[in-house]
């Protein structure tokens, strides 16, 4: 039955490229929630009328964040391929994708902290410092707590966008459901491959959103 | 417990200078419920914020709980503002957090143990009335319930004074009334130094025991609260005073011109609260009394107001009236 409907499917490879799929997104969506939170508490902390304000700094990172954003994340991972070689020891497969996964999503993701971070309210910042509070505490008791909600919709959409980012890693030969569907489905002319692969993609994002939607809710107790 | 000499707050904004305080100097004692009043803008928010110095005072010097503050360094400033708490027009809740964790959370910054914590906020949450709620979330709260939670975490560390930012403002009247009561009975069961910032007249004369006008940055008046309501100075208190003790004149107008009586208007300056003095007038002279307008306040140190009655009385009985109640300490005048 399903070999009429996909004869040129091997479901081994397909199976195979589905995890390196997962993989990439897994490893490169937990380490640019890590990042991109770094990166968009120093974009709010450094900006005017917060604890750390500071124009240079912010003004440097805020500068990283619009140029690695703006970079078409295809270009980008060409760009870095001497950098991945020295990161990851090759430049071949799965890992190699990680450093423009995350080179790329990080800096788009800060924005979204970014925004999460100023939508808390100040008055309760304030609170926390008529308290006592240190840095430390107000990051890791109030920003970072007040904000959950949006950090996590936030990671929601940036994994999916990470995703499609998996799929242009197939360049590089990251393999992945992307590459799949490009060399053997479309280069090969094997419809069947590319549909598969597709549908396979659209899986994974579809449980990526209601994961999301589920812990973002499971959060919010405004 | 607070001292602040020649206190002063100018925030440089692009285009001007605002000068939100201006030269302040104000002693307040310890144990003491010290009100702030004045309209939108006059500085009070900010004269509060130099308290902790949450605002940086661009001159004078502000001392709090026998610290001079500006002298601290960061980590004994942080010390120091766990004795100076303060409560917020909005709360400020964490919503994330529960009731519990929210009182939780000053103990979990000045580095109180688990166990400790625990016990401490329960005493809190008895404190305040909120047993059985402390798994609920602010959003689950109703206002003068959140402003419970909002006093429960400012008292976790046993501050020696409390600041109050238009606590009240953001609750209805009665839920106004019920938390004044559990500031005024916090201040006599932990002698806590209480600063009240307001704008509404009804909290000073409810809890206050002194109180600062404020106009434009300055303290303009500065007294006991009776005496600020008997003999306001400025133009800006009387407008205050009259928000709560003085009858509106056409009504008494009217009321005057319909009386088939004499009318004798009982001015009121203090009066010792609970003593009967209008019953006591009319037991010893005899007189039929019908009391016809009136606005009638209660200060933490007695009544103040006015009172116009009709008097069923003959020419005696008026003139014996006038003397019991002028030696009672009611200044008392015939009308018509
Ligand atoms: N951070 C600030 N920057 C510039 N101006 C401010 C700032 N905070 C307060 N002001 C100004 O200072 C004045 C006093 O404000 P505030 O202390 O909030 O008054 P109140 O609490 O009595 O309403 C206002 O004119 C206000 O606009
Ligand atoms: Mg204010």
């Amino acid at each position: 039955m399903l070999e009429t409907i996909f004869p040129n499917v091997n479901w081994e490879t397909m199976w195979e490229a589905t995890l390196e799929t997962i993989y990439m997104t897994a490893i490169a969506g937990v380490l640019t929630f890590l990042f991109g939170i770094l990166l968009g508490l120093l974009l709010f902390l450094t900006s005017k009328g917060h604890l750390w304000e500071n124009k240079g700094v912010h003004s440097i990172i805020a500068a990283y964040v619009n140029i690695t954003r703006s970079i078409p994340f295809i270009i980008l991972i060409i760009l870095l391929i001497p950098l991945t070689g020295i990161i990851v020891g090759t430049i071949l497969g799965p890992s190699a994708a990680l450093p423009a996964l995350i080179v790329g999503a990080a800096p788009f993701y800060a924005r979204l902290v970014e925004i999460g971070l100023r939508e808390v309210d100040s008055g309760v910042i304030e609170a926390a410092q008529s308290m006592g509070a240190r840095h430390r505490d107000i990051i890791l008791k109030v920003l970072l707590p007040e904000s959950m909600p949006a950090l996590l919709s936030g990671i929601t959409v940036t994994s999916i966008a990470l995703v499609s980012y998996t799929a242009m890693a197939g360049v590089i030969g990251a393999g992945g459901l992307g590459d799949l569907a490009y060399r053997d489905g479309f280069q090969r002319n094997n419809l069947d491959i590319t549909v598969t692969a597709t549908v396979i993609i659209l899986l994974i994002v579809f449980v990526l959103q209601w994961m999301g939607d589920r812990l973002t809710y499971k959060f919010d107790k405004r | 417990m607070i001292r602040l000499k020649q206190l002063s707050k100018i925030f440089q904004t692009s285009n001007q200078e605002v000068t939100a305080v201006d030269d302040v100097d104000l002693h307040i004692e310890a144990g003491e419920i010290f009100g702030v009043i004045g309209y939108s803008g006059a500085g009070k928010s900010t004269l509060v914020r130099l308290l902790n110095l949450l605002e940086a005072p661009t001159a004078g010097t502000v001392e709090v709980a026998g610290y001079d503050m500006q002298a601290l360094d960061n980590s004994s400033l942080r010390e120091a503002r766990q004795e100076i708490s303060m409560i917020f027009q909005h709360f400020n809740l964490l919503w994330s957090r529960t009731v519990y964790s929210n009182i939780a959370l000053p103990l979990e910054i000045a580095g109180v143990p688990k166990s400790e914590r625990k016990k401490r906020v329960e005493e809190l949450i008895q404190l305040v009335g909120l047993a059985g709620r402390e798994q609920a979330y602010p959003s689950q709260l109703s206002g003068g319930q959140k402003q419970r939670v909002g006093i429960a975490r400012a008292l976790a560390n046993r501050p020696k004074v409390l600041l109050c930012d238009e606590a009240t403002s953001a609750l209805d009247p009665k839920t106004t009334d019920s938390i004044l009561d559990l500031l005024v009975d916090i201040n006599q069961k932990l002698g806590l130094t209480i600063v009240m910032i307001t704008h509404e007249m009804h909290v000073i004369r409810k809890i206050c025991h002194r109180v600062a006008v404020m106009e434009a940055g300055r303290v303009v008046e500065e007294g006991n609260v009776l005496q600020v309501f008997q003999q306001p100075e400025q133009e800006m208190t009387k407008e205050f005073v009259k928000q709560i003790a003085a009858p509106d004149e056409e009504a008494v107008q009217q009321v005057i011109e319909s009386a088939n009586a004499p009318v004798m208007k009982l001015t009121f300056t203090g009066t010792r609260a609970g003593e009967p003095v209008v019953s006591d007038w009319i037991r010893e002279v005899q007189v039929d009394v019908n009391i016809l307008h009136g606005k009638l306040t209660h200060t933490t140190e007695g009544s103040f107001g006015t009172l116009y009655v009709a008097v069923g009385a003959n020419e005696d009985q008026l003139s014996h009236s006038l003397s019991f109640l002028n030696g009672r300490g009611v200044f008392t005048e015939v009308m018509a």
